[in-house]
């Protein structure tokens, strides 16, 4: 489903992705795990065709992101590492707008929304506005938008970055309860996130990948941290540009 | 088609949710309103004394010459000012927001994201316009201009907005600041406005091309009744002049 090969990207000066591949069958939902700067917005971007790669490919349900992104769109749900929110807009006001967007014909535009505001536990605040709403609130809307044209691929930038402990808990269990048949791919710097969220976790460091594997090779839930350490060990601020600007 | 008739809409719905749209449209009208009242005491007063001095120049003094020509230069200098603020926000404030993430990553294109806000800030800013069209209501209960004229002055100031609009979004594009971008705009619109008054020292070619693409010179005929299809065509060019330019920045943004 999303395949990347020897993804390579500069940024100015600053080498931000050098040699990234890694690749996530139908179903899966693969951690993306880095320090922060390693590359993981990078990749990310490239794979929601928001940034073209300087080199490599990336591929999602077998069309280049680079050559073919309106495919690549049609098929992805894409939440940004901030998730991009228009605070004057309601809930609901701003689901319908995203629905629209991804093209979702207008007869089942409603039930679409509808469908998305049960599933993200959004029908209490649905008719407020996305400025008044707290941080968990608006990260749900953020997921609430990634999936409302229901898309086989869902790419989730940190999704439960800033949030207190009871709302990661809530995300997760969201992300864990999106289905089968769905391809996700997370990004976090989290390590529990991944045991509990993922069955696979690829690790990139400094903008290369140093780790791919079940999360039972890696040691499991409570061997992760050390296999994280290990493999990101020494300096991780060297590639720090191009994660979180936006 | 569908991503670009969304777009338009958020567009025009943000404008009516924001303060600011109803203060700029609020200042374009009370200003109007101002400058409508001075030419209208004006030419009451010159008819008064023509009609004391010179009895027979009073047919001479023509009302749409005064007042609709008069206040429709004024509006277009006032749109000079207002549409920058309209205009600014449209991509610097989403890529500042991050929101531009979830346009460009949508099935839509660079194009018909463009298109949507133009269409939407194109809408908001003819009904400003239209609604400054209350003055020559006002002009056609208590006096007799000719309506012809009228009319083309105020197609004359849609096409203007239309070319400033699609200008103003390109330069929008362009930055990732509000204040950039209208900073930009407004010195791009004055410099349509002021681009020929070298023109008369700076030889007949050179001078005729700047009186070509000065903006209020081809706005001069249709606020005077006058429609060419080479001023219509100068505007929608400067239109699709801008629409292209966003749309290639906003493009290219992929590649950076």
């Amino acid at each position: 489903m999303i395949e990347v090969r020897n993804l390579f990207k500069r940024f100015g000066d600053t080498e931000a992705l050098r040699g990234v591949s890694f690749a996530a069958a139908r179903g899966e939902v693969v951690g993306f795990l880095g320090p922060n700067g390693a590359g993981k917005t990078t990749t990310l971007r490239i794979l929601a065709t928001y940034l073209a790669p300087d080199g490599g490919s990336a591929t999602v349900c077998g069309f280049d992101a680079a050559e073919r992104p309106m495919e690549v769109r049609r098929r992805i749900g894409y939440l940004p590492e901030q998730p991009p929110l228009y605070l004057d807009h309601t809930v609901d006001e701003f689901l319908r707008f995203c629905a629209a967007l991804r093209r979702v014909p207008r007869p089942s535009r409603r039930r679409a929304v509808e469908e998305v505001v049960a599933r993200c536990g959004l029908g209490d605040v649905r008719h407020r506005l996305i400025a008044n709403l707290s941080r968990g609130y608006r990260q749900r809307v953020g997921l609430a938008q990634a999936l409302v044209h229901d898309p086989e691929v869902l790419i989730l930038d940190e999704p439960t970055s800033g949030l207190d402990p009871q709302q990661i808990r809530e995300i997760r269990n969201l992300i864990r309860s999106l289905g089968t048949g769905r391809t996700v791919l997370l990004s976090t710097h989290i390590l529990p996130e991944v045991a509990v969220t993922c069955s696979r976790a690829v690790i990139i460091h400094r903008g290369r990948v140093v780790a791919d594997d079940g999360l039972e090779a890696l040691g499991g839930p409570t061997g992760l941290e050390e296999a994280f350490l290990r493999f990101t060990a020494g300096d991780s601020e060297a590639t720090g540009v191009g994660e979180g600007a936006a | 088609m569908r991503p670009a008739l969304a777009v338009a809409l958020k567009e025009i719905r943000s404008q009516v949710a924001s303060p600011v749209g109803w203060v700029v449209a609020a200042s374009y009208l009370f200003l109007g309103g101002y400058f409508f009242f001075g030419l209208v005491d004006g030419f009451a007063r010159t008819l008064r004394s023509y009609a004391a001095l010179a009895p027979t120049l009073v047919e001479r003094i023509n009302l749409n010459e005064i007042v609709v020509t008069g206040l429709a230069r004024n509006l277009l200098v006032l749109l000079l000012f207002v549409l920058p603020i309209l205009t600014m926000r449209s991509f610097a404030e989403e890529r500042r927001q991050g929101t531009d993430e979830l346009l460009l990553t949508a099935p839509a294109g660079a194009g018909e994201i463009v298109l949507g806000k133009y269409l939407g800030l194109l809408a908001v800013a003819t009904a400003w316009i239209a609604a400054s069209g209350a003055f020559m209501l006002i002009l056609l209960r208590y006096g007799d201009p000719e309506t012809g004229p009228i009319w083309t002055a105020w197609l004359g100031l849609g096409l203007a907005a239309a070319a400033m609009v699609a200008l103003g979004i390109a330069v929008s594009a362009a930055t990732e600041s509000q204040a950039v971008a209208g900073v930009g705009s407004f010195v791009l619109f004055l410099m349509l406005f002021v681009v020929d008054w070298p023109a008369d020292s700076l030889g007949t070619r050179v001078g005729a091309a700047l009186k070509a693409i000065s903006l209020p010179g081809r706005f001069d005929g249709l606020s005077r009744g006058l429609v060419s299809s080479g001023d219509v065509a100068y505007f929608l060019s400067l239109a699709a002049l801008g629409l292209f330019t966003a749309r290639a920045i906003v493009a290219s943004q992929r590649w950076r």
